[in-house]
């Protein structure tokens, strides 16, 4: 491995230390030393199009954008100066007079603005030139995100982001000079868009409030709220989530950074759907009595429990729970002599024990041949898609997708096999694609375990068995389950089919753990008979924080927390161990799934 | 001199109102006045300029259609946001907006009685025009100038603590607000409360001696029969915040009563005329300009069956113990303000008292349901309607506003006239005679910053114009 | 009492919602203070109509119609120091919304489509003065020495800037006191 040379730099008198290869504005950063900025991300490839990291390199007559410019060895640059000052409030001056930038009533007023702190940063009062005042529409067609054109100093992040991060490239510049514009795909609305996965990393990355978060407006200034760093249980990927709350609600949730699973990405579920999705909670017990559920204490909730599974003999309860519940509360679950967890189809095997790799995020990214055989990652881990994504467009690696439903990754496929051929040409050529793959990773989901996902796992196994050279691809396997990896290891028995389930030993007692499920466990409901079968038993007790059609049947329904108000640890797909931070304390009489069956217990 | 009939008299800019407006006063041939017109030359367009914007924006917008009521755009904005989401607001969200209301109706009631109108009361309609300002009342009468600015010192310090703001608070919002008041403001608001009563009370006192000694001035200060609209509670109790409209005739009784205000355009409508931006609504039974109408103190206290609150309850009485059921003088706005700012001082501390006011329950998350929505709330000034239509994605499709003062335009226009009958004479102008005119529009407090949605301003420069344009008397002031 | 003679000021607002004469009111206490200092000669919340020549002039607003250029033109003319108060006189701001439509669109739905008016009859001069088609802030009429942003700028920014022209100084601006809101 070659190391990168070593190399030395003035900026503004400082000695400064660093690699070849790095730019003016990374070393800058590194030795503490603040050039003002707006289109530069650290994450996203460099643009150098906004023109406020302008330095000068003593010796040469022209200023050059730090962003962009490799680290000179032996220089001497100079990044402030009356002169760069002046520079600097030109752009800045042309910015506010070229589009509407009017900051009373926009929603990233105060603090949240990295164009208004600029400006404040270059003490401008008042600009030189006229405003041009042009009639920029606002596309407002977004589910969850907005994009109002009056506001967009078009630096590109968003488009940097949505290729880099996302990887489908929805967003691109239109138009030439004073009418470029951001676009959506080839000129429609977010709404109609066929690109976009509302993962909304595009909003996290702009600079003003040209993108913004519709549910988000107005709700607190970012900078006046508590930040929490806590992992995402919405599926098994166990995303990093950087949560903003004031008060006792929930302002909004980034992607954080820090995490090495995700690295500030997130898919539309985690970004959106547990905070800007209005949803019914549960605030307090509810006991049935005379047909109707009705408020109640928890003793009086408890009691009416604890009853039930006194009266009923141990063949005759259970305990049927969602994946989602964390690491800490799969202890309790050992005490109950029938569990059950409701996981989707073929979804057992994913979750037993094996090999698993702690960073496949990593290997995917660094991959040169993904393979996805039954998976749908951009229906159910849409970070692993995008992940998919990036690596196979950016990095050029191949993409062999089998038996699986179509989606947006079929069209960046050198094989895309959704119904799976077994001729022999057919596996013929997926051995000529994959015979110099040196780094393949072979991602399996559900559909994996059908007899059809067996026969292809055979003979992509011979294939690189087969192989002169090359390593066995890693193995990622990918359930859909949030948290079922620990609860299969707990002893916890899937449940794929819960009507058969139930069917086998009549119950007269059956707790549901429906935990935060974002349907309140409605699911359960979708399966034939299911319903049928819940109303024979005498008892059903639901244990869930959301309203739904299943704690409608229920005759005790006791109120669960939250994402946002959970503690304790996931394990995501990589056999991680994950952090969950509780951001806010538990709302209304909601208690903990921990605390909840410690007490029946 | 010419034999002309008719000679016109503008009074231009109209000093010492919110808001730019001339007025034009007609004399006949024998100098006494025929017609005046209140012209109100501002214009915005709120109205259309706000499609296509997000819905969420618009409390931040309409604040700032008028900088002293800026909370009654932002309260009755939401209040039409709210109706959109379909979705109520948690109590103690309701409770912070209407102590944000109570904070407003302090501050903007005090600087009218104490900024705009004490100078004419308190150093004479005739005085020179140079001093006859709060400038002047600070030099010549300290210790009531400071009392009102104090007083209004303590209204915006309750919309700082509670809204984040003294001017234009980004506090109210579709679905709520978002800020929850700590122990520590609410505590720092109620430490003030003694000495604004104590202002209160002693700006009433003040007034009262004023109208006992000036008592058939004050009661035949453009003193008209008119109908009266606002909202009241259930029990016709006053109200600012919530409540239906109720609308009286003349003497008082009730025409129509507990209307929804999201019906107002069953009841009201608008007329325009080509020489004021100001359009003039009129109560649609009654057709235009029969169908006028008064909003605002006066036309609350007339209305109004009680006060919820003791002290001012206890005005109220004195209020209605007139020989009339109603009070007809436009002076009598001044005393309906300090009552109501009484009022606002007793709900302020009910609502300090309240469990549930340092609660952080204060937002619900909803989308838009429904395709309109209505928020009406009564500023200071009078009955403010906002109207939006508003699309899935929360895109303003439309905007239809009706700002208190409006309200008003054909019942100024009708003061003006009757105290320029009075005052005006002939063919000598007197400064202190327009000056009258002026304060008739004052006792109105009108916000025409609000009521145009629009801006615009004019200097005042009276000139007695023939009809062939001979000026034939002038009177420049400063 | 100081020999000193007071300093003349005016002050006007054109198009704008007198939020940043209201935020000047707020100086409360500290009004006392500058009177003593300070001659408000022609002003929205005095009874002088007529604008003289004067110190410190300050404008409120953006220029929305014809009217509104004649009094800003005139003050300009009669003052040493012109102050544009507020966002609305530096940038437009929200008056300035309106050039994003055709101005007979915006007068028409005013007064002619909206809901609640029966009798369309469009207003205009010489009753009342005749609108811009552009809404436009004051330094593209006339030269602006000062200028205080904020909508409105709170009151402790604009004693600031007030005492320090008092003093014979121009107000410095930076992250510590800028607010464009």
């Amino acid at each position: 491995m070659i190391t990168p040379k070593k190399i030395t730099l003035t900026i503004d008198g400082r000695r400064c230390d660093g690699q070849e290869g790095q730019t003016i504005l990374q070393i800058a950063q590194a030795n503490g030393i603040n050039i003002p900025t707006l289109c530069y991300l650290k994450h996203l490839s460099p643009w150098g199009g906004c023109r406020m990291c302008i330095v000068q390199i003593v010796g040469s007559p022209k200023v050059v954008p730090a962003c962009s410019t490799p680290a000179p060895d032996g220089k001497e640059i100079v990044s402030n100066n009356e002169y760069l000052q002046k520079l600097r409030r030109s752009t800045l001056e042309l910015l506010f007079s070229e589009r509407n930038h009017i900051c009373p009533f926009c929603v990233m007023n105060k603090g949240d603005c990295e164009l208004q702190q600029q400006g404040y940063r270059h003490g401008i009062d008042a600009i030189s030139l006229p405003y041009l005042y042009p009639a920029w529409p606002v596309d407002l067609s977004g589910k969850y995100l907005a994009l109002d054109h009056n506001r967009c100093i078009l630096c590109t992040r968003c488009v940097r982001t949505c290729e880099e991060m996302e990887g489908t490239h929805t967003l691109d510049i239109s138009n030439r000079g004073a009418k470029n514009r951001v676009v959506v795909d080839l000129g429609v609305t977010f709404g109609t868009s066929d690109t976009c996965t509302n993962c909304g990393a595009c909003v996290s990355a702009c600079p003003t409030g040209a993108l913004f978060d519709k549910a988000a407006a107005f709700r607190g200034k970012l900078g006046t709220c508590q930040t929490v760093r806590t992992t995402c249980a919405e599926c098994p990927v166990g995303c990093g989530l950087l949560v903003y709350a004031k008060e006792n609600r929930i302002v909004e949730v980034f992607g954080d950074f820090d995490s090495p699973v995700n690295q500030g990405h997130l898919c539309v579920r985690g970004r959106y759907e547990t905070w800007a999705e209005p949803r019914e909670r549960i605030l307090q017990p509810l006991v049935r009595k005379h047909g109707k559920l009705e408020s109640a204490t928890w003793d009086e909730a408890l009691k009416v429990v604890r009853e039930a599974v006194k009266q009923a003999k141990p063949a005759q309860k259970a305990v049927l729970v969602s994946p989602r519940l964390n690491n800490e509360t799969v202890a309790t679950l050992k005490k109950f002599e029938r569990i059950g967890m409701f996981v989707a189809q073929n979804e057992a095997a994913l979750c037993a024990e094996g090999d698993r790799s702690v960073d496949s995020m990593a290997k995917l990214h660094d991959a040169d041949a993904i393979i996805v055989l039954g998976a749908q990652p951009s229906r159910a881990q849409g970070v692993v898609a995008a992940k998919i994504r990036t690596t196979v467009r950016l990095r050029k690696a191949k993409l062999l997708i089998f038996h699986t439903r179509k989606s947006d990754l079929d069209q960046y496929a050198a094989i895309c096999a959704n119904v799976v051929s077994l001729e022999h040409k057919f596996w013929d050529r997926v051995a000529e694609e994959l015979k110099d793959a040196k780094r393949p990773v072979l991602v399996y989901g559900p559909g994996a375990m059908t007899p059809i996902g067996v026969s292809v796992l055979e003979r992509l196994v011979k294939i690189f068995e087969g192989k002169a050279s090359g390593p066995a691809p890693t193995l990622v396997a990918l359930p859909t389950s949030p948290n079922s990896l620990t609860l299969a290891a707990g002893g916890v028995e899937p449940v794929e089919e819960v009507g058969p389930w139930l069917d086998a030993k009549p119950l007269k007692f059956l707790h549901i753990v429906a935990s935060d499920e974002p349907d309140g466990g409605a699911r359960l409901l979708d399966e034939r008979y299911v319903r049928a079968l819940l109303e024979e038993i005498d008892c059903v007790v639901v244990q869930a924080a959301y309203q739904s059609r299943l704690t409608g049947l229920a005759k005790v329904v006791l109120p669960a927390t939250i994402w946002c108000e959970k503690q304790g640890t996931i394990t995501n797909f990589e056999g991680r161990e994950l952090p969950l931070q509780a951001v806010l304390p538990p709302r209304g009489e909601a208690r903990q799934d921990l605390e909840i069956l410690k007490a029946l217990v | 001199m010419t034999e002309t009939s008719t000679r016109t008299i503008t009074i231009n800019p109209v000093t010492r109102i919110e808001g730019h407006a001339k007025i034009t006063i007609q004399l006949d041939a024998v100098g006494n006045v025929a017609d005046t017109q209140f012209h109100v030359v501002e214009f915005r367009g709120f109205e259309k300029f706000c499609e296509g914007r997000f819905f969420a924006e618009m409390p931040q917008i309409t604040a700032r259609i008028c900088g002293i009521c800026p909370v009654s755009h932002l309260l009755a904005s939401a209040k039409a946001c709210d109706a959109v989401l379909g979705a109520p607001i948690l109590r103690p969200a309701k409770l912070l907006r209407e102590l944000l209301h109570m904070g407003q109706l302090t501050q903007s009631h005090a600087l009218s009685f104490f900024h705009l109108s004490a100078p004419d009361l308190l150093l004479g309609y005739d005085a020179d025009p140079a001093i006859r300002n709060v400038v002047g009342l600070i030099q010549q009468h300290p210790d009531i100038a400071v009392k009102g600015v104090r007083l209004r010192k303590y209204g915006q310090e309750i919309i700082k603590f509670t809204g984040g703001r003294k001017i234009h608070p980004d506090f109210p919002i579709p679905g709520g607000v978002n800020k929850a008041l700590t122990v520590a403001e609410r505590d720092e608001m109620r430490k003030g409360l003694p000495e604004a009563f104590a202002q209160a009370k002693f700006a009433l006192d003040l007034l009262k001696k004023y109208q006992e000694a000036h008592h058939d001035e004050v009661e035949t200060f453009a003193s008209f029969d008119s109908n009266y609209m606002g909202l009241v509670q259930p029990d016709g109790a006053l109200e600012h915040y919530d409540g239906n409209l109720r609308f009286t005739d003349q003497n008082g009784k009730i025409v129509e009563d507990q209307v929804p205000p999201a019906n107002y355009l069953e009841v009201i409508a608008e007329a325009t005329e080509p020489w004021s931006y100001l359009k003039f609504p009129f109560i649609k039974w009654l057709g235009y300009p029969a169908g006028m109408y008064r909003v605002g103190p006066l036309a609350r206290l007339n209305l109004a069956s009680k006060i919820s609150t003791p002290q001012a309850n206890a005005a109220l009485r004195e209020w209605k113990d007139g020989r009339n059921p109603v009070r007809r003088s436009s002076f009598y706005y001044h005393w309906a303000r300090l009552i109501e700012i009484l009022y606002a001082l007793e709900r302020t501390q009910q609502l300090l008292d309240d469990p549930d006011i340092c609660s952080t329950d204060i937002m619900v998350t909803a989308r838009p349901v429904n395709e309109q929505g209505v928020g009406v709330i009564e500023a200071p000034r009078g009955t403010l309607f906002h109207h939006y239509w508003v699309d899935g994605n929360g895109r303003i499709e439309k905007v239809n506003l009706i700002v208190a003062t409006g309200h008003n335009n054909l019942a100024m226009n009708r003061s003006v006239l009757s105290v320029a009958k009075k005052y005006v004479k002939g063919n000598q102008l007197q400064e202190g005679m327009l000056n009258r005119v002026e304060a008739a529009i004052r006792c109105y407090d009108p916000c025409l910053s609000c009521s145009t949605h629009a801006v615009g301003q004019m200097p005042l420069h009276v000139q007695l114009v023939a009809p062939d344009g001979q000026v034939l008397d002038e009177l420049a002031r400063g | 009492m100081s020999d000193k003679p007071k300093v003349k000021v005016a002050t006007v607002w054109l198009g704008g919602c007198s939020g940043c004469h209201m935020s000047f009111l707020d100086l409360d206490e500290r009004l006392v203070e500058l009177v003593k200092l300070v001659d408000i000669t022609a002003s929205p919340i005095t009874d002088v109509k007529e604008i003289p020549n004067v110190d410190v002039g300050i404008v409120e607003g953006a220029v929305c119609n014809e009217e509104q250029e004649h009094v800003l033109r005139t003050l300009r003319a009669r003052c040493q120091v012109l102050v544009a108060l507020g966002d609305c006189a530096i940038t437009g701001n929200i008056p300035a919304l309106r050039n994003q439509f055709k101005l007979e669109e915006v007068v028409a739905r005013g007064f002619v489509e909206t809901e609640s008016t029966q009798v369309g009859d469009i207003p205009g001069p010489p009753a009342v003065p005749k609108l811009l088609n552009r809404v436009r802030p004051i330094q593209e009429f006339v030269k602006v020495d000062a200028h205080i942003p904020g909508c409105p700028p709170d009151a402790d920014t604009i004693w600031y800037v007030l005492t320090e022209l008092l003093a014979g100084r121009m107000p410095q601006w930076n992250e510590k006191n800028l607010c464009y809101d």
